[in-house]
């Protein structure tokens, strides 16, 4: 139950700056959801703590300076284990989903092939998968069947911290709950540090204790999820807020249909012009992320 | 097992296959036997029968030393042969090896590597050879060497390319996680993924190699005396035409044959990757040409001069595809209605048939798919046959409005164009009068900067801009009815408020019907007035939003209702989840299709399918008129409705579940 | 050719907002600007390709001045054509001296034939690009009708028979090299039927049976590629969405989908012309045609090395000029083949 500390970090793809001073701190065994918009830089700062970009800041878990770790032994990259958004692409065609998982075990252990077989079964059962499917490649699975083998291979390799970047971005509703649900238990059961990605703010309060809001690199607002969502200060934050819909169909902006004809979604700044300093800044733009779905 | 089949199947189950196959055999053969077999005809030369023409001992005559040519062409053919495989592999060795280097490199020597291999590229094959064919001499090693040298370059750049897709990959991330080095992560995860269509490109090559060495060989710079190979036979051929021209047909023939063979092989190569290769995504929407139409019904085709009472109507609707065991229904019966100006929501999973029924009414389900129904009508029109009338009455009245905005603009095309299209086609405008009506569309999308927009193409816009665009083309032809696809999924949530909004609004001001599919049922309840709920293909569920949400009557609608997220869920409220996946497409049951993962089916949902049928109201609190077809009326596929509003409280491992009343 | 793109920044936004403070013009200014990057790396390639052809001599093992003469040959003369070749002096005089030579128009003696390099190439180049080029008109002029015409045909899984036939007459054609093709031409019309003239370039009739015999393969190479980009256009989303839109067909495959088949096409085109100067070496050598093929095959068995230098240096340019000129009509054609490259 390692802290995760985060202090200015900064990811600079020549001039364009992607994560701009981001500062966190993640208590050990809770987990924290970054949420943002599409070009807020919160894959960026995932993939930095992973150390899959390069970044200024100070990173650390339980107080060891993750930089220098990895730079001494290739295996403190197995510190932070992340979970990444499509599963078709983060599993290895060729690889067997036993192979997928025995990679992630740890070294040599003494007693050998059976204990490991033992432990990718004991991994897929937590995952609640078949250990019938081992033998599988991943194109046989479906795609939620594949982000849990996805889990089992991030807890393979045992992690202090685990991130999860959009995870079920791509998966059905029926299919997310079951991720979602798995994702909870495992992190309360074993006590991981868990950085949860998200743009879809309506899974924050269930599955995350603090929440992180993030605009175009910056850390705009920082605090226990709850109170964030239920009384958001920055005026960022509670656009993004008031803006998620709910299958009740009593969303914040308007609870039935408006049949007056007034333009009550006409945006405050026009899309394209620079936002006056404190003004929710509209960033019309695609998600980089691709969906699966049907 | 499988595999074993999938090589039989790829050998010998096409024409083309089959020619690659005795082809090659065949080649392999020749190149190997024909030494023993032919080898004392091809070098026994006898002067007395020098040049001669075509006989019956020398099917296509003698060169000047009297050896039979057709001998000396079979005997040839392991040296070209063996020549190219050599050529082939030192480049292929070479150019992966300069591909593998570059994609490892830092950046610069990547860009400098990438800039070599355009310039050599620029070049063709021969032009390289003959520069190496300077430097080394001529004859057999040096032309191996020079045909090599330039195929490297070939390798290199798809080494390259190949590797940087492939290092973009998560696998790639994930295993540099594990703490793998470098060099492992190459051989164990690279190296693998890149092997096929590499081998591919080579067994291709071997092809060309055969080729240009037969034609630095037909110039002299080749294969040198007394050694020879096809193209030094047909360069000798050729020299004695006059005499005998038959001499150059058998060297022709061989080099003809032999390069045939290698294309062959390697489709059929590509063919076996394609096979074994990863799954394909499942299509979201299948294109073919307009279905064929099976079932009329009896008197329905008559037309209705105006739509007043209906906008839409579908009964019965079914959309197949064949498949390799009989046949795949995505759509198997989906019927609703829509009133002029109404909001219908569809709602459904992957695997629900939602967006494939968009297409059945737009008419853009193409062969081999079919479209049926009992009814298929659109402002009284009917959209199961193809006739101009169709055509005429989608093209005017349905606007159409897909999820990826970005590939339904045509790159090609300015959005301008796009926008005054259906005006000039539809409504017979002139070009000036359509771009003015183009620019007001666009204020009224609310997109900025309209002429600016008007005059750029699709890549310059953001996503939002362009769902904006789509939706203003959508509804360029005023259109009685907009049929959207997912319009939001691919937005971020700011953008996804202000297009549904806009989506209502635009409604509601023109009285236009709006069919609105999503998968998220909390986009449905903001913008639309009634929903229909899709399950493998059937509708399940079909009721006014409001009671949709308050008070589902299906399983299936309760339980994706239970596990939609929603912000105000806390970490303590239990999250519900159904176990099991949808049906596929190509499945036939008997029961209900939702039984398998329903917590309350019993023997008879199992073994009889419950049809769509209208729920007398008895909620309490409130009545809901019973009205007539839609409106406020509603109906389920379900033998046990959860007629008081069931709501599924938790999952226990043995299926049961408790339903609060 | 398309460069390899350095491994995406991840979570850069794409598109939208970094760049929308574009200027209204920039469309125009981006073309003038990528057309200047174009050039500029025409001139670079060119300045490597000069390099290459200095060091294709110097790379030569042994002793070349020894090479050229034979066997017979005396010290004297060895040592005379050493120095002829400028061989006794520095390497970098050696360049430094050939690199301003080429760029006033000297390049150098035959060594057979004492001419100027330059004369030979003068006279040889235009009865080249007299094949060359009409035959690449021919290739494109056939190829891109017949490849869409073939992709109608056999859109969504339809005309089995007609793809069988089309992919076994192209699979055929391009499976024999064009020298084989003239070859067989040669007997067949040449000496068989005697309907054309028996060698070199004496009028329209004896130009048939060259150009015939270069526009086979890469014509059949071409139409299958235009056929399997049209058939990806005619999947593509934006096509479906347009044939929802009701447009009739002649607007929609003339506005939606022959656009997008040509950026392919021309790619391939590019390269079907540096294959075809490739094609005239052979295709000349087989009719005896007095271009630059018979003149380099006869200098690389000769030694000729001036006159191989220089050939090298004239189709090699050509070669070049020919990726510049696709490079900017795809630029004026594609927009965003503009932005990926810069």
């Amino acid at each position: 139950m390692r802290d995760l500390h985060v202090a200015g970090l900064t990811v600079r793809y020549g001039d364009f700056t992607a994560v701009d001073q981001v500062s966190f701190d993640v208590p050990g065994g809770k987990v924290l959801g970054l949420a943002g918009e599409s070009g807020s830089g919160k894959s960026t700062v995932a993939r930095a703590i992973a150390g899959l970009v390069r970044s200024r800041g100070t990173v650390q878990v339980g107080g060891t300076d993750l930089r220098r770790a990895r730079r001494r032994d290739a295996q403190a990259r197995r510190i932070v284990q992340m979970i990444f958004q499509d599963p078709t692409s983060s599993l290895d065609p060729r690889f067997t989903v036993r192979e997928c998982i025995l990679e992630a075990l740890p070294g040599r252990r003494a007693g050998s092939r059976r204990s490991m077989t033992e432990r990718v079964e004991e991994l897929l059962s937590v995952v609640a998968l078949d250990p019938a499917i081992s033998a599988m490649p991943p194109r046989m699975l479906s795609g939620g069947q594949r982000q849990r083998v996805a889990i089992a291979r991030a807890l393979a390799a045992e992690p202090e911290v685990l991130i999860a970047d959009e995870v079920t971005a791509s998966l059905d509703v029926s299919v997310q709950a079951v991720v979602l649900n798995l994702l909870k238990r495992i992190q309360g059961e074993l006590g991981l540090t868990m950085l949860f990605i998200t743009h879809n703010l309506a899974v924050v309060r269930y599955i995350c204790d603090d929440l992180a809001i993030l605009n175009q690199g910056k850390l705009v607002e920082h605090g226990p999820a709850g109170q964030l969502l239920d009384q958001p200060q920055d005026p960022y934050t509670a656009a993004l807020v008031g803006a998620v819909l709910r299958p009740g169909g009593q969303s914040a902006v308007n609870g039935a249909p408006s049949a007056s004809g007034q333009p009550q979604d006409a945006p405050a700044v026009p899309v394209g012009v620079p936002a006056p300093a404190g003004q929710p800044k509209r960033s019309g733009e695609t998600r980089d992320d691709d969906h699966l779905r049907g | 097992m499988g595999a074993q089949r999938n090589w039989y199947r790829s050998l010998w189950g096409s024409p083309s296959a089959i020619a690659a196959t005795v082809l090659v055999g065949g080649l392999v053969f020749v190149a190997v036997a024909a030494g023993w077999l032919w080898g004392h005809g091809a070098t026994a030369s006898n002067v007395a029968i020098s040049s001669e023409g075509p006989s019956a001992a020398h099917l296509l005559g003698t060169d000047p030393l009297g050896r039979d040519i057709l001998d000396r062409t079979l005997v040839a053919t392991r040296s070209s042969l063996v020549l190219a495989v050599l050529a082939t592999a030192t480049g292929g060795v070479v150019g992966v090896g300069l591909g593998m280097l570059s994609a490892v490199a830092g950046p610069v020597m990547r860009r400098l590597l990438g800039a070599l291999i355009s310039l050599l590229l620029s070049f063709p094959a021969l032009l390289l050879a003959i520069f190496f064919a300077v430097i080394f001499g001529v004859g057999s090693a040096a032309s191996v060497i020079a045909v090599g040298a330039s195929f490297a370059p070939g390798f290199a750049r798809l080494t390259q390319t190949l590797g940087a897709s492939i290092a973009d990959r998560e696998f790639i991330h994930a295993a540099r996680l594990l703490g793998k080095s470098r060099w492992y992560v190459i051989r164990r995860h690279l190296l693998p993924n890149v092997a096929e269509p590499i081998v591919l490109y080579g067994t291709v090559h071997v092809g060309q190699a055969i080729l240009v060495l037969a034609g630095l060989s037909f110039l002299g710079l080749g294969v040198q005396l007394p050694a020879y190979d096809w193209g030094s036979l047909l360069e000798q051929g050729l020299a004695r035409v006059y005499e005998s021209p038959a001499g150059v047909v058998a060297p022709a023939v061989a080099i003809a044959v032999a390069g045939l063979a290698c294309n062959l092989a390697g489709e059929v190569w590509a063919d076996i990757i394609g096979r074994s290769g990863s799954a394909r995504p499942v299509a979201s929407r299948r294109t073919g040409r307009k279905g064929q139409v099976t079932s009329a019904p009896a008197g329905a085709s008559g037309e209705r001069p105006d739509g007043a009472d209906w906008l839409l109507r579908v009964d019965g609707l079914r959309v197949c595809f064949p498949a390799a065991a009989g046949e795949s229904a995505p759509v198997r019966d989906v019927s609703f209605t829509i009133r002029p100006g109404e909001r219908l929501g569809i709602v459904g999973e992957s695997g629900s048939g939602k967006s494939l029924t968009a297409l059945a009414i737009a008419g853009l389900v193409r062969a081999p798919g079919r479209v049926e129904a009992r009814r298929l009508e659109f402002l009284g029109v009917d959209l199961l046959r193809p006739s101009p009338q169709r055509s005429k009455v989608l093209g005017r009245n349905l606007g159409l409005v897909f999820q990826d905005p970005g590939g339904t603009l045509n790159p090609a095309v300015r959005i301008g164009t796009h926008l005054r299209e259906p005006a000039q086609a539809h409504l017979g405008m002139s070009r000036k009068a359509a771009k003015a009506r183009a620019l007001a569309a666009l204020e009224m999308v609310l997109l900025p900067e309209p002429l600016r927009r008007y005059r750029q193409h699709q890549h310059e816009l953001s996503g939002g801009m362009r769902q904006r665009v789509s939706i203003a083309i959508g509804l360029a032809a005023e259109p009685r009815l907009l049929l959207a696809d997912e319009p939001t999924t691919a937005l971020d949530v700011l953008v996804q408020r202000d297009i549904l909004g806009l989506l209502v609004r635009l409604s509601t001001e023109r009285s236009t019907g709006l069919v609105l599919i999503s998968h998220d049922l909390a986009v449905v309840a903001e913008t639309c007035e009634r929903a229909v709920v899709m399950y493998a293909g059937f509708v399940v569920e079909d009721a006014p939003v409001a009671v949709l949400l308050g008070a589902p009557a299906h399983p299936y609608t309760a339980a994706l209702l239970a596990a939609t997220p929603d912000i105000a869920r806390g970490p303590d409220q239990t999250l519900p989840t159904v176990d099991g996946r949808v049906p596929g497409p190509e499945q036939d049951l008997a029961g209900c299709y939702f039984a398998a993962r329903c917590p309350l089916a019993t023997d008879r949902c199992r073994a009889e399918r419950p049809p769509l049928l209208r729920l007398a109201s008895r909620a309490p609190g409130g009545a809901d008129p019973v009205g007539g077809d839609g409106g406020s009326g509603r109906s389920v596929a379900c033998w046990y409705p959860l007629v008081g509003g069931g709501r599924f409280r938790s999952l226990t491992g043995a299926g049961q579940a408790e339903v609060a009343e | 050719m398309a460069q390899v793109t350095t491994t995406a920044a991840q979570g850069r936004p794409p598109g939208g907002d970094g760049r929308t403070a574009v200027r209204p013009s920039a469309a125009a200014q981006g073309l003038a600007r990528f057309a200047a990057q174009r050039l500029a790396r025409l001139v670079i390639s060119v300045f490597i390709l000069v390099t290459a052809t200095f060091f294709m001599i110097q790379a030569i093992p042994g002793n070349p001045a020894a090479d050229t003469l034979g066997q017979q040959a005396t010290k004297q003369l060895i040592q005379l054509r050493t120095r002829q070749l400028g061989l006794d002096k520095p390497l970098l005089t050696q360049y430094w001296d050939y690199l301003t030579g080429v760029a006033r128009g000297h390049l150098g003696t035959s060594f057979i034939s004492t001419e100027p390099v330059s004369t030979i190439l003068a006279a040889r180049t235009p009865p080249t690009l007299e094949l060359a080029i009409p035959a690449f008109l021919i290739v494109i002029l056939v190829s891109v009708p017949l490849g869409f015409v073939m992709a109608l045909r056999t859109q969504d899984g339809r005309g089995e028979r007609t793809r069988l036939a089309f992919i076994a007459v192209t699979g055929l054609g391009n499976s024999t090299p064009d020298f084989v093709w003239a070859t067989l031409f040669s007997v067949v019309f040449i000496v068989g039927l005697k309907l054309f003239p028996v060698a070199g370039d004496t009028g329209f009739a004896s130009h048939v049976l060259p150009v015939a015999a270069l526009v086979i393969g890469p014509a059949a190479t071409l139409s299958r590629i235009v056929r399997v980009e049209a058939l990806k256009v005619l999947a593509s989303d934006y096509v479906l969405a347009a044939r929802g839109r009701r447009l009739p067909s002649w607007l929609l495959y003339l506005r939606h989908v022959l656009p997008n088949m040509l950026t392919a096409a021309l790619t391939y085109g590019g390269m079907v012309f540096a294959g075809l100067i490739a094609g005239t070496v052979l295709v000349e050598n087989v009719f005896a045609w007095p271009g630059l093929g018979t003149e380099v095959v006869q200098a690389v068995v000769d030694k000729d090395y001036p006159v191989i230098q220089g050939i090298l240096l004239v189709l090699g340019t050509i070669c070049l000029v020919t990726q510049l000129l696709v490079d900017i009509t795809l630029g004026v054609l594609d927009p965003r083949s503009r932005i990926r490259e810069s």
